[in-house]
Formats: C-alpha cells, sequence, structure tokens
C-alpha cells in the first residue's frame, strides 16, 4: 500500500504539471484572454462609476479645486437630495473677499467680509455634460484645511463610498492608489501611484493622519479624492491637499499628500452637519 | 522520500515556468515597443517616432521603413536661407534606429513623404538594411473601446538625446478637439512625458500584445510655463489612418 502511493503520487504530480505547462502554452490564452477581457472591461466600468463620477470642480470667485461628494441625503422637498461634499478649507475660504469701508467718526477704515459662495460642477461623465450648484459651506476647520459643502439637486449623483476605520487602518505603503481631481482646473481626472508614506500624530488633541503619494497631483486637485481598492471596490481613502515645491515652484507631483478620511471624520463628527 | 523529492522538483519547476512567463511578457513588450521607438533628428530640433512600416525594396535585403511622427519635429528640417527662393532650405530628416541588446545605434537619412501640419502628424521613410521591429496598429475597434483608467505606455527619447525608454500610465480623458477641418480624438493619459518624447508611441495592451493607439504630441503647461510631464495628450490613431492610407504605407 505504501509502495503504491509513492508510486502514484510523483506520477500524479507529474502529469500534473505537464497539464499545467500544456494548458498555461495552448488552451489558457483564448479562453483567459477572452474571460479577462470581459472582467477589466467590467473593473473599468467599476472605476469609473465609483471614482470619476463623485469628484466635483469647486468654484469660488478667487480660485478653483476639487471636492468629492460623500453623503446623499433625501430631503422632504420631494425628489431632491441634499448633496454633501467634502474638501479643503483652502479652497472654500477664498469665497471671501474684503472690502473697505471709511468709518469717519473714528478715522478708520473698516475691512469688511463679503462671502461671495461656491458653486458645485457635477459632471455627468457619460453624457459629457455638466451642471453647476451653488452651494453653502455647512463646516469648515482651517487647521485641518478641511470644509464640507452642501447643496440641494433633483438629480441623482454618484456618492463615494466612504472606507471603514478598519480599512483606514490597513492603509500601508507600497498599496495601489487613485487620485481624482479637477487638475489646472479641468473636469476630474484620474492618475495611478502608491501609497509613498503613512504619517500620523496628535496635535492640539486631535490624532490626525496623513498620506504621502506618488499618484501625481497638482494644481486643481486640492480637495479631490484618493482611492483604494478593497475587495473590487474602490473606497475614498483621503483627501488630497498639499504637493511638493522646489524653491522655484515646480511642483513635484509625485510628492503629494492625502489627508486620511481617519482625520477627515473628526470634522464630519464635530461639526454636526446640518441635515435639514 | 521519493515523492518528497517529486513534489519539490514539481514545485521547482512550477516556479521556473512562472518566472519564464514573466520573462516572456517583459520580452514581448521590449520587443513591441522599445524596440519599434527611433529618434528623429532634424538641423533645428528632434523628437521620437515609431516604425509601422516595412516593405522590400527588391534591392538585395534593402527594405525601406516608415516612420510615424509629429509635423513639429519634421518642421525642424527648415534652415532660413536668404538665396533660396522661398527663403528656406529643406535639409530632410534622420532616423536613429536602436539596437537596445548591444547598447549600439545608427543613422539613416530619410525623408518626409506626408505631413498634416493641422492634426501634426507627419510620416517618414528610408531605406535600411537592418530587420527592424514594426509596431502593431491598433483596429478601429481597439481604438473604440480605449476607456478612462486603461493602462498605457508611452515611448519615446525622452530629454531628446537619450535611448527610448517607456513610461507607464492610465487614461485619464478622452476628448475630441478641431484640428483644422478635421475632429480628432486625443488620450490625456499619466504616462510621463518630457521634451524630445514628441512623436513617439503611446501603447495599450490587448490579448497580450501592445498596440500602437497614440502618438504622443503635447503637454499641459502651469504658471510659468513649468510642463507638467503627467499631463500629457496623445492624437488617437484614427485620426492618421487615413494619411497612412493614402501614403500606401503598408501595415504589419
Amino acid at each position: 500500500m505504501v509502495s503504491l502511493s509513492s508510486r502514484v503520487t510523483p506520477v500524479c504530480l507529474l502529469l500534473m504539471l505537464f497539464a499545467g505547462v500544456f494548458f498555461s502554452i495552448s488552451a489558457v490564452p483564448e479562453r483567459q484572454c477572452a474571460l479577462h477581457e470581459v472582467k477589466k472591461v467590467d473593473q473599468i466600468a467599476v472605476k469609473q462609476r465609483e471614482m470619476l463620477g463623485p469628484v466635483v470642480r469647486i468654484g469660488t470667485r478667487q480660485s478653483t479645486g476639487s471636492g468629492t461628494i460623500y453623503e446623499k441625503i433625501e430631503t422632504e422637498v420631494d425628489g431632491t437630495f441634499e448633496y454633501l461634499v467634502l474638501t479643503n478649507h483652502h479652497i472654500t475660504k477664498t469665497r471671501m473677499v474684503f472690502s473697505f469701508n471709511a468709518d469717519f467718526i473714528i478715522g478708520k477704515l473698516i475691512r469688511v467680509p463679503i462671502d461671495t459662495g461656491c458653486s458645485v460642477v457635477v459632471f455627468d461623465h457619460e453624457g459629457q455634460k455638466t451642471k453647476r450648484y451653488t452651494a453653502k459651506v455647512v463646516a469648515e476647520d482651517a487647521y485641518l484645511d478641511l470644509a464640507i459643502l452642501s447643496f440641494r439637486s433633483d438629480q441623482s449623483i454618484p456618492v463615494a463610498l466612504s472606507a471603514t476605520d478598519e480599512m483606514l487602518k490597513d492603509v500601508r505603503v507600497f498599496d495601489d492608489v487613485f487620485a481624482v481631481g479637477c487638475q489646472l482646473g479641468m473636469r476630474p481626472t484620474p492618475t495611478f501611484g502608491i501609497i509613498s508614506e503613512v504619517i500620523s500624530g496628535v496635535t492640539r488633541k486631535i490624532e490626525w493622519m496623513l498620506y504621502g503619494t506618488t499618484s501625481p497631483i497638482t494644481y486643481g486637485s486640492s480637495g479631490g479624492g484618493l482611492f483604494r481598492e478593497y475587495d473590487g471596490h474602490y473606497y475614498l481613502i483621503g483627501i488630497p491637499f498639499r504637493v511638493a515645491m522646489t524653491p522655484d515652484y515646480q511642483v513635484m507631483s509625485h510628492l503629494g499628500n492625502a489627508i486620511s478620511l481617519f482625520t477627515a471624520r473628526k470634522l464630519l463628527d464635530n461639526n454636526m452637519v446640518s441635515k435639514e | 522520500m521519493l515523492s518528497r523529492t517529486n513534489f519539490l522538483v514539481s514545485i521547482l519547476l512550477l516556479c521556473l515556468s512562472t518566472v519564464a512567463s514573466y520573462a516572456s511578457d517583459a520580452d514581448t513588450k521590449r520587443r513591441e515597443m522599445l524596440h519599434t521607438s527611433v529618434y528623429v533628428g532634424t538641423e533645428t530640433g528632434d523628437g521620437s517616432g515609431t516604425l509601422i512600416g516595412k516593405t522590400d525594396t527588391g534591392m538585395n535585403g534593402v527594405f525601406r521603413y516608415s516612420v510615424l511622427t509629429n509635423e513639429h519635429v519634421t518642421k525642424g528640417r527648415f534652415v532660413s536661407d536668404p538665396k533660396s527662393p522661398t527663403g528656406r532650405v529643406d535639409k530632410e530628416c534622420t532616423v536613429w534606429t536602436f539596437d537596445h541588446v548591444n547598447g549600439t545605434y545608427e543613422a539613416w537619412p530619410a525623408s518626409v513623404i506626408a505631413e498634416n501640419k493641422e492634426v501634426d502628424i507627419a510620416l517618414l521613410a528610408f531605406n535600411s538594411s537592418e530587420v527592424l521591429s514594426i509596431a502593431k496598429f491598433a483596429t478601429q475597434d481597439m481604438l473604440d473601446r480605449i476607456g478612462i483608467f486603461d493602462e498605457v505606455f508611452a515611448i519615446g527619447c525622452n530629454l531628446k538625446d537619450d535611448f527610448p525608454g517607456p513610461t507607464i500610465g492610465i487614461i485619464s480623458l478622452i476628448s475630441t478637439e478641431r484640428m483644422g477641418e478635421v475632429d480628432v480624438i486625443v488620450y490625456s493619459n499619466t504616462a510621463q512625458l518630457v521634451p524630445g518624447a514628441s512623436g513617439g508611441g503611446l501603447f495599450k495592451e490587448h490579448d497580450g500584445h501592445y498596440y500602437l493607439v497614440g502618438i504622443p504630441f503635447r503637454l499641459d503647461t502651469m504658471r510659468g510655463n513649468h510642463l507638467v510631464p503627467h499631463l500629457a495628450e496623445a492624437i488617437s490613431l484614427s485620426a492618421v489612418k487615413n494619411l497612412i492610407h493614402k501614403n500606401a504605407v503598408i501595415l504589419p
């Protein structure tokens, strides 16, 4: 019995090896390529839906940037939704312009801030259409460089899948990531790279976390989305907010930083976003 | 004991076959993308090109090769000359082909057989006795199926005086641009480019092979004219096909 198994096992193994080599050379390419092609097409459709769709362009009187729709709330008005957009404070703060009024009684110029508002431009990537909405700032934090905008629409707009805390804890150096943003004020476009560093700390009793990423970003990418794949879906893990520069202001686009969603949750949780 | 030895040998062979399959993919990439890339030099400028056609001249072992490049690369062949009736002289172009195995290159005089300034494409031809690799042309069906997030490779002579090299990226935007009287599809992509890569090739994988899908021709710039290497643009091959068919280039 022992001698039989010792003879059968090597024969079986050799047969398996030959069969494997034979299929890898001949039969598999056509069938597997066809299957591979279908899977690839599906995966690209998923990427477009989950990463391009939720990213919007934020416009102010003085600047432009990106934002990511992370929540959709049904309103009491029939058929309209309130959408919440996560972006950077350094974009939304440019909505403020200042005028100077002369106060003749005290003999001084008084600086008067005027809120000129923000707009959100939503892109329909299939129809190549755009729609502009007026948005209000519902929360902002200059220290974390984060802001939340809201706008109302009767359209169904894709919302980003937010990574859970478990997923965020799992983000490691060398993980593949995509950055999506309105680079140079264009429509949302993706770039691909890896996580190059994960930095965390505690300042002013606030726990924060940043990701370094090689996914190229440039002016206009701020406030967009940094996405990572989990189980075939693409989840928002961070907000690209700055990029390294040389002393002569040449952007080092592969040395970007994104605020982790883990940090962004502090703003979302602490500022009690209006859901009216 | 015998079964354990066989098991280990089998695992070793499987590992070797896996390594071999990776190696063959790298070989395919080199053969189908890198080896088809050439350097195009002119009197006042330079860039890259891609070998797209090869015909037997009937002379002993001499082939006529066609090279696809940008018009803004070939226009550097004109040198101003007050004595000439047109005020300029055509100094022709030179195509450098590369032997990546031995690290050598050869220069061949090339003539411009067709060009389109609006669409920024040009076709060169040169005779050579070398056997060179020709790029596979993407079919219209393949071009129609290109989408955002598709992985692409750009091959060109980055920074002009170097051997051709690849960069990898993804398609980030597909737009249509009016160039002269033609609507041209432009692929924005993140495969990084720098000056010198113009006229090279944008390639995409299909069924284990790498097909030419576009001609990198432009980079976005921002304040102070700083180039943004990951905001590269390539003319779709669909815009190039008319020029090629009119000039009877035999594609592989």
